[in-house]
């Protein structure tokens, strides 16, 4: 028996589900307006970053060399999880409960290496937070969009749980649809940090 | 009667709508009690000179905007919301109770925090309202790290009740409660919650930079452009909070005004748009202020928000011809109602006045806040409780301290912000410690004093309310002929809200198990996504 399989059996691997069912559209109207906010937040911190910058005489620091192709790889990286994540929505939709969750599972994985490689972007930049307002600001948005994604994260394994536990598919609809909403408005929101921090500069 | 047959689970644990939002409304006043002392004492400093320091008046006066702004006002609305809004729609739940109950404790201790920081030695931010210091530098104070911990957290969980409220609405309602025939509290609390899902995002950002900046001890707000990063993040919330406060305010007046006139409103579809249309302009008022006033966008902003300014206002003819065409009952309510719009009507009498004489001073604009900002929404918010209490406590609180309090809240605000607005014309500066003439500031003063003791009686009644517990045998609708499905179900709701669905359809259909699927609440509220019957529940 294969992991997936194992993984997929008769057990409960999910939390209860609550006291009556929502609609699918309930949950997927919530991770909607939740990737929504996230894609808000995102937005205001490119708008202040742009509005610092126009302002500012040196942007960014003398010196200081941006990483194209870091940024480049991270946003590869993301079309590849968005990839497995509208895999999983697909599969879902057709009621394939293992193929739903090798795809989230897989979505989720790639998501923690994004995460990671924003961290290390971080960690790259070698400057100190609060040397200029460049380096602050080039913080508070990877830093935003690391909390984005590590919700999104959070998101896509507990519907791999739901999936696994058997609380997804027509039984339970919207679970695998809010995960991915969130996850993909997510991901277009690390585009937008992609395109301020390494296009616009 | 309640079902009492359900085991309560503790007080943390409980994801009841009705219980969670009882929280929100104690919570509320347990924070405008704060707020509302912190400005009593700022009142009682103007009237004696020199009795506090100007940093001392500077960190009082931050404590008492913000308060009540940010931490009691937003919970009492976000309280009635809970508790009436699935009974409006006809659904037994909130769309996610865990979220809403998070939502609730995550105020609270934000809350706590951002009351806590006000306390401490070292708070270099000012609050909200007032730009960040130029000559912050070096790493935060520990004072400052908790403002920004529990502004951040405040935010946060207001997001997750706008995202919790707006589901509910839009998809939790019974198949004969559409859209458009929203009661109009309701309709107002999706409108407030569409808004607060664009704005609250955008002040989280500010905070988020802030916090970076502060924490690592940066000088970003030193910088050139770094006072429009602030302003716009802050205003982007701000300023139409002052609209969004007073939004779900409207709704009450009109099923106050319905339900005690006895008859259904005048031109409720017309204050439909128009509650709609407020909420979307009250997004361009953001872009009004200073910042974009010598932009050549800047005429089309006045006018956006002198238009949103303008909506409420035209309420109030369909909430009078409402009572003259009815048999109006006597109810505290409509005292409430009544002061909120002599109050509203006194600040926009003085923006006339001020326009014209081209003279309002720092003062004027504490007269304005009080008159325009932080006390309609509260009167209305008392209106409000003061009409579904029964159902938010089983018990209909007081008549005569209905009166009383509607009565002294009103009194003292006049006499607060008039002597505000007077001293604003005589040209008193606006917060610092020693603001103009003395009598006016000591009127000022007595204004204050009364409002508080207005509170002190909403307060008990609350509090009355809670220990009492329900009156025996009241009735579902103790007013006789009030309409909206809450007053269909018990007085309190029973744990389940609704036995059936409401709405559904009573002709028999072909199969009786099949008539009986569709309305037992046990597989509920999928029957929302299905077309929906002729007609409307309200």
């Amino acid at each position: 028996m294969s992991t997936i399989d194992s993984a997929l059996g008769d057990s409960m691997l999910a939390l209860p589900a609550g006291d009556t069912a929502l609609p699918a559209r309930s949950l997927k109207l919530g991770g909607l307006a939740a990737g929504a906010a996230g894609l808000m937040l995102s937005g205001a911190l490119s708008a202040a970053y742009l509005g610092l910058r126009s302002h500012a005489a040196e942007w960014p620091p003398k010196g200081f060399e941006v990483d194209a192709f870091l940024g480049v790889m991270l946003t590869l990286t993301a079309v590849m999880t968005a990839t497995f994540a509208a895999w999983a929505l697909s599969a879902d939709a057709r009621g394939q409960r293992r193929q739903a969750a090798a795809a989230l599972t897989l979505a989720a994985f790639v998501g923690l290496c994004l995460l990671n490689g924003v961290w290390y972007l971080g960690t790259r930049i070698g400057l100190g937070a609060a040397s200029s307002p460049y380096a602050t600001m080039s913080y508070a948005l990877l830093g935003a969009i690391g909390v984005l994604l590590a919700a999104g994260v959070v998101g896509l394994l507990a519907a791999v749980a739901k999936v696994g536990g058997r609380q997804s598919g027509p039984s339970f609809p919207g679970v695998v649809q809010a995960a991915v909403w969130f996850w993909q408005l997510t991901l277009v929101a690390w585009i937008v940090v992609w395109a301020t921090l390494f296009l616009v500069k | 009667m309640a079902d009492q047959s359900d085991t309560q689970p503790s007080v943390l644990e409980d994801t009841d709508h009705k219980r969670i939002g009882r929280l929100y409304v104690l919570f509320g006043f347990a924070f405008l009690v704060v707020g509302g002392l912190a400005g009593f004492l700022l009142r009682l400093g103007l009237a004696q000179p020199g009795s506090s320091r100007p940093d001392e008046y500077a960190r009082s006066f931050s404590l008492h905007v913000t308060v009540l702004a940010v931490l009691a006002l937003p919970a009492i609305w976000a309280g009635l919301a809970t508790y009436l809004v699935p009974l409006q729609i006809g659904a037994n739940r909130v769309a996610f109770p865990r979220l809403h109950a998070a939502s609730l404790w995550v105020h609270v201790a934000g809350g706590g925090l951002l009351i806590a920081s006000y306390g401490m030695e070292g708070l270099g931010i000012l609050g909200p309202s007032l730009p960040v210091p130029a000559n912050l530098t070096g790493p935060a104070s520990t004072a400052d790290e908790l403002w920004l911990t529990g502004g951040g957290l405040v935010a946060i969980a207001a997001l997750g009740l706008a995202i919790s409220l707006l589901t509910t609405i839009v998809t939790l309602r019974a198949p004969e409660v559409r859209l458009a025939r929203l009661p109009l509290f309701t309709w107002a609390i999706l409108a407030t919650a569409a808004v607060s899902l664009i704005s609250i995002p955008v002040h989280l950002a500010g905070l988020t930079i802030l916090y970076v900046d502060r924490h690592f001890g940066g000088d970003l707000f030193g910088a050139a452009g770094s006072d429009d990063v602030w302003r716009h993040t802050v205003w982007l919330l701000g300023r139409p909070e002052i609209f969004l406060l007073t939004l779900p305010g409207l709704g009450v007046a009109a099923a106050v005004a319905s339900s005690h006139a006895r008859r259904p409103l005048l031109g409720e579809e017309g204050i439909r748009g128009a509650l709609a249309a407020a909420a979307v302009l009250s997004l361009s008022v953001w872009a009004g202020g200073s910042a974009a006033a010598s932009s050549m966008f800047a005429p089309t902003f006045s006018a956006f928000a002198a238009l949103a300014a303008l909506i409420p206002l035209t309420m109030v003819p369909a909430w009078a011809g409402t009572l003259a065409l009815g048999r109006p009952r006597l109810h505290p309510g409509l005292g409430f109602v009544a002061g909120a719009v002599a109050i509203g009507g006194l600040a926009a009498l003085n923006v006339g006045v001020a326009f014209l004489v081209d003279g309002e001073a720092g003062a004027w604009s504490t007269g304005y806040l009080h008159a325009g900002f932080f006390v309609p929404p509260l009167l209305l918010a008392c209106a409000g409780l003061w009409h579904w209490a029964p159902k938010l406590w089983g018990r209909r609180f007081g008549n005569a301290s209905g009166w009383m309090a509607a009565l002294l809240l009103t009194g003292g605000s006049v006499v607060q912000s008039g002597a505000s607005f007077i001293a604003g014309y005589q040209g008193a500066p606006n917060r610092t410690a020693e603001a103009g003439s003395l009598v006016l500031n000591r009127l000022a003063g007595l204004g204050a004093a009364v409002t508080l003791l207005g509170l002190a009686i909403v307060v008990v009644e609350i509090v009355r309310a809670t220990m009492s517990g329900p009156e025996r045998a009241l009735a579902d609708d103790p007013w006789g002929e009030s309409q909206g499905l809450e007053w269909t179900v018990s007085s309190p709701p029973s744990r389940r809200n609704f036995e059936t669905v409401p709405g559904a359809t009573p002709a028999a259909p072909p199969d009786a198990d099949a008539t009986s699927a569709a309305t037992d609440l046990e597989s509920p509220i999928e029957q929302a996504s299905e077309p929906e019957p002729v007609g409307a529940a309200t």
